[in-house]
């Protein structure tokens, strides 16, 4: 009995997210079904979903490969780089201390204004996209590993240093893991940040990517497909994020 | 002394902050022979501590000479490996680390001394035994009780084989009953491995009950004020609690800690 109500709770936890989607979906249906609202303001979600599936492959399958590849590349840059940097960072308080402000500020400054600097230095390459990511994704990462590193007790320092371990040893095997679940906290809101650097590389170079054609259909009072591929990129955005979470729970398996 | 393993010689540690300087150890001679518990008791700030972990090389002494085995260590800028490896430090807290499972808290600093063997990987076993730790081994330290971990503690402080024992306060924070239980199962396991302990509590009961020799410490400038043999006849148990002899040495050693409370200050 007991066990039966066990799995039904893991189901609803599993289920809830979707849920949750649905209800909206219907409210927004209804709303827009009562108010009468013009479609190229708010198009019904039926209208969304059947366009992103009709014309998907035929309209946003090349622009969402281009900005997956941007997302990913930025990423899987910013993740070492990050923590790199960090790494370095923890080694000196004075220059963490120093460092700090100027991440936050990394993390401020909006990729649009950004990208067109980078524009009239390099062309409209797919580099200075990846580099927006990185810019964005990179400190924020680098934020919260630093915090991490800096969060071990002195007690714990204290036992490895009467064991005389070197400062690799304090480093790898204490500092390290034990910051490893802020690395995590730092590493789900580089994702998120990585996609939102593409969409404002995107908006501020033009001419392909996810955020090109949102700004193109929104011009053009195509709605219902600028929402269609607003939903595309938060999908990418989503799928990111629970990789990461999934990664999480089988690296930090200390914590429950 | 014959076998003398540590000697101290006119140890002196000077905190200086901002606001104070403070005499935390003055010109303190000691020595521990092999084999023997040795206590340091006094008050919270009378230096206890901070004398162990110099010997051990975490705090760096102002001024005086410290031997361990007759290498004075005090001339190195870092503690000898060969001599930091044949010491074990217990400390007041647990301090173990969450992501390891008991059993790795208790094996790794193997790791760190990079001394991996079968027959060391035999002996963590046989000390998980003798903590009777083997149950938990594969549990995480979140999901144990205090005296528990306070064994992990000590077992992990044994697992390189040191020769010599520091035990800073080890089960402070467990109460009493607790405590004196503990007391005496590393006292067993001290004696039958043969190693030297120095012993850091504030309790003077615990003191009495585990050593074979006791040096009371004052405050205001940190120092040794006496040193008293412990001579009790037959083998250390519960039941020396309740004897005459242990009463009196207990109230000498009050006596020479001075008329205070030592419950009302620690």
């Amino acid at each position: 009995m007991k066990k039966k109500g066990k799995s039904f709770t893991g189901m609803m936890h599993f289920l809830s997210p979707f849920l949750l989607l649905a209800v909206i979906v219907v409210l927004l249906e209804i709303y827009v079904a009562v108010s009468g609202i013009d479609p190229r303001i708010l198009p019904a979600p039926h209208v969304i979903f059947g366009k992103l599936f009709t014309r998907f492959r035929r309209d946003l399958l090349k622009d969402f490969l281009y900005t997956l590849r941007v997302i990913l590349t930025g990423y899987c840059i910013a993740i070492p780089g990050g923590i790199c940097l960090a790494a370095i960072c923890s080694q000196s308080k004075l220059l963490s201390k120093a460092i700090t402000p100027v991440i936050i500020l990394m993390i401020c400054i909006p990729m649009l204004t950004v990208v067109p600097i980078l524009i009239l230095r390099m062309g409209l390459v797919i580099e200075i996209r990846i580099i927006a990511v990185v810019l964005q994704a990179l400190p924020v990462i680098c934020l919260n590993t630093l915090s991490g590193f800096r969060k071990v007790e002195s007690a714990k320092i204290e036992l490895f240093e009467s064991l005389g371990a070197t400062r690799r040893q304090i480093f790898f095997k204490l500092i390290f893991p034990n910051a490893m679940p802020q690395v995590f906290t730092g590493l789900k809101l580089g994702c998120i940040f990585s996609t939102i650097a593409a969409m404002g590389a995107d908006l501020a170079a033009g001419n392909s990517g996810l955020g090109t054609k949102i700004s193109a259909y929104s011009g053009s009072l195509m709605t219902d497909m600028a929402y269609a591929t607003i939903i595309v990129v938060a999908m990418i955005g989503i799928v990111l994020f629970t990789i990461v979470c999934e990664i999480e729970k089988r690296v930090v398996v200390w914590i429950k | 002394m014959e076998n003398e393993r540590i000697r101290i010689e006119n140890l002196n540690k000077i905190f200086e902050t901002r606001r104070q300087v403070i005499h935390a150890v003055k010109d303190v001679n000691l020595s521990i022979a092999e084999g023997e518990i040795v206590s340091l008791i006094g008050p919270s700030g009378c230096g206890k501590s901070t004398i162990i972990r110099m010997i051990d090389d975490l705090i760096k002494p102002t001024s005086g000479k410290i031997f361990v085995d007759g290498v004075e260590v005090t001339a190195y800028k870092r503690i000898p490996k060969e001599i930091n490896r044949k010491i074990g430090f217990i400390f007041q807290i647990p301090n173990l680390l969450p992501w390891l499972t008991v059993r790795d808290n208790v094996a790794f600093p193997l790791k760190i001394y990079k001394i991996q063997s079968a027959e060391l990987e035999a002996y963590v076993d046989e000390l998980m035994e003798i903590g009777g730790l083997t149950e938990y081994k594969d549990a995480w330290p979140s999901e144990i009780s205090g005296g528990v971990a306070q064994r992990i503690g000590v077992m992990r402080a044994l697992v390189h084989k040191p020769e010599i024992v520091f035990m800073d306060e080890p089960f402070g924070a467990l109460d009493t009953m607790m405590r004196e239980q503990l007391d005496m199962e590393i006292l067993n396991i001290c004696k039958t491995m043969k190693k030297t302990v120095v012993f850091i509590t504030h309790d003077v009961e615990e003191a009495v009950l585990l050593s074979d020799r006791i040096y009371v410490m004052g405050t205001n400038p940190g120092r040794i004020v006496k040193e008293v043999k412990m001579d009790f006849e037959g083998p250390r148990t519960l039941s020396l609690l309740t004897e005459e002899k242990f009463r009196d040495y207990c109230h000498e050693l009050t006596g020479y800690i001075g008329k205070v409370d030592l419950s009302k200050i620690v």
